[in-house]
């Protein structure tokens, strides 16, 4: 994120003035170049077609009456990521009572890096089954700091966690994803 | 290393495939957009009207004299025709009874 808005961020800003002066086209375009990234963002975190619908209509929504306060210093995908996941992040609080009662082994551990560029080639649905096994915390904070240029203490403060908490957990979060990731790989290599 | 691993993380992920949303959803989006922007312009109207009663309100108190005048003179205007109407129903009714 930078202090002045570069040429790009103008551009979608003055977009987005004009979808929200009315301008049937400029909404469009917007709709086009959003909505199938962040369904996807949305569908992520959710697991549920429907729930990812909902979030992405609502974030829109919220697009159009806060448009004033996107001020062109992000990126609109970053700006719009946020809103939709906050609004992923209520609905999985509110239809989850676990969400914060779930115990994430946060007990102090050395961070390092987690490399994923060695990951060998993997079926897109083995990623998704490996995905499957993080907590719900886990699989949101990995989400949040992927896609958005959230440091852990952005992610904290929507999470309502301390930065060595969500250091913490996006740490497990990653080495947890590898190892199955390594797993299955090991697996389709038996059988094969 | 954490921008490249972020990167490497992301590709990883981008290989998810999520389930198809419905056909029409960015048509959906869009009526949503009409709606707010339909909704928006008239709140934006009443709050112009609001600001034009604030910044004149000898303006303001004329018009409402002229609305509550209007108001009683309708009131008046509605209500005698109803009174002859009343009227003539008496005098009927008198007049049957007296050819009984």
């Amino acid at each position: 994120m930078s202090l002045f808005p570069s040429k790009q961020h103008r551009i979608e800003q003055a977009l987005l003035k004009r979808a929200v002066a009315g301008n049937s086209q400029a909404s469009k375009e917007i709709i086009r170049l959003l909505s199938s990234p962040a369904y996807s963002l949305a569908w992520k975190m959710l697991r549920n077609k429907e729930d990812a619908e909902d979030a992405v209509q609502e974030a829109f929504i919220r697009l159009w009456k806060n448009a004033e306060s996107f001020s062109g210093k992000s990126a609109l995908f970053t700006y719009f990521y946020a809103i939709v996941s906050n609004l992923c992040l209520d609905r999985l609080k509110k239809g989850s009572k676990q969400f914060f009662e779930e115990f994430d082994e946060l007990e102090h551990c050395s961070i390092e890096s987690v490399d994923f560029e060695i990951m060998p080639s993997i079926n897109p649905e083995g990623i998704k089954k490996a995905m499957d096994i993080l907590s719900i915390k886990q699989r949101m904070a990995m989400l949040m700091w992927a896609y958005q240029d959230m440091t852990a203490e952005q992610i904290g403060l929507s999470m309502g966690m301390n930065k060595n908490s969500v250091d913490q957990l996006l740490y497990r979060a990653k080495l947890k994803l590898k190892l199955e990731l390594e797993k299955r790989k090991g697996e389709s290599h038996e059988i094969k | 290393m954490k921008s490249s691993e972020k990167r490497h993380l992301k590709k990883l992920l981008d290989q998810i495939k999520p389930q198809e949303p419905a056909a029409n959803f960015e048509q959906l989006i869009h009526q949503d957009w009409q709606r707010t922007i339909a909704y928006d312009e008239s709140i934006h109207r009443l709050s112009e009207v609001l600001t034009v009663a604030r910044l004149n309100p000898k303006l303001l108190t004329f018009l409402v004299i002229v609305a509550i005048t209007g108001s009683v003179l309708l009131g008046q205007h509605l209500m005698s025709p109803q009174d002859d109407d009343l009227h003539r129903i008496d005098t009927l009714s008198e007049l049957s009874l007296s050819t009984i």
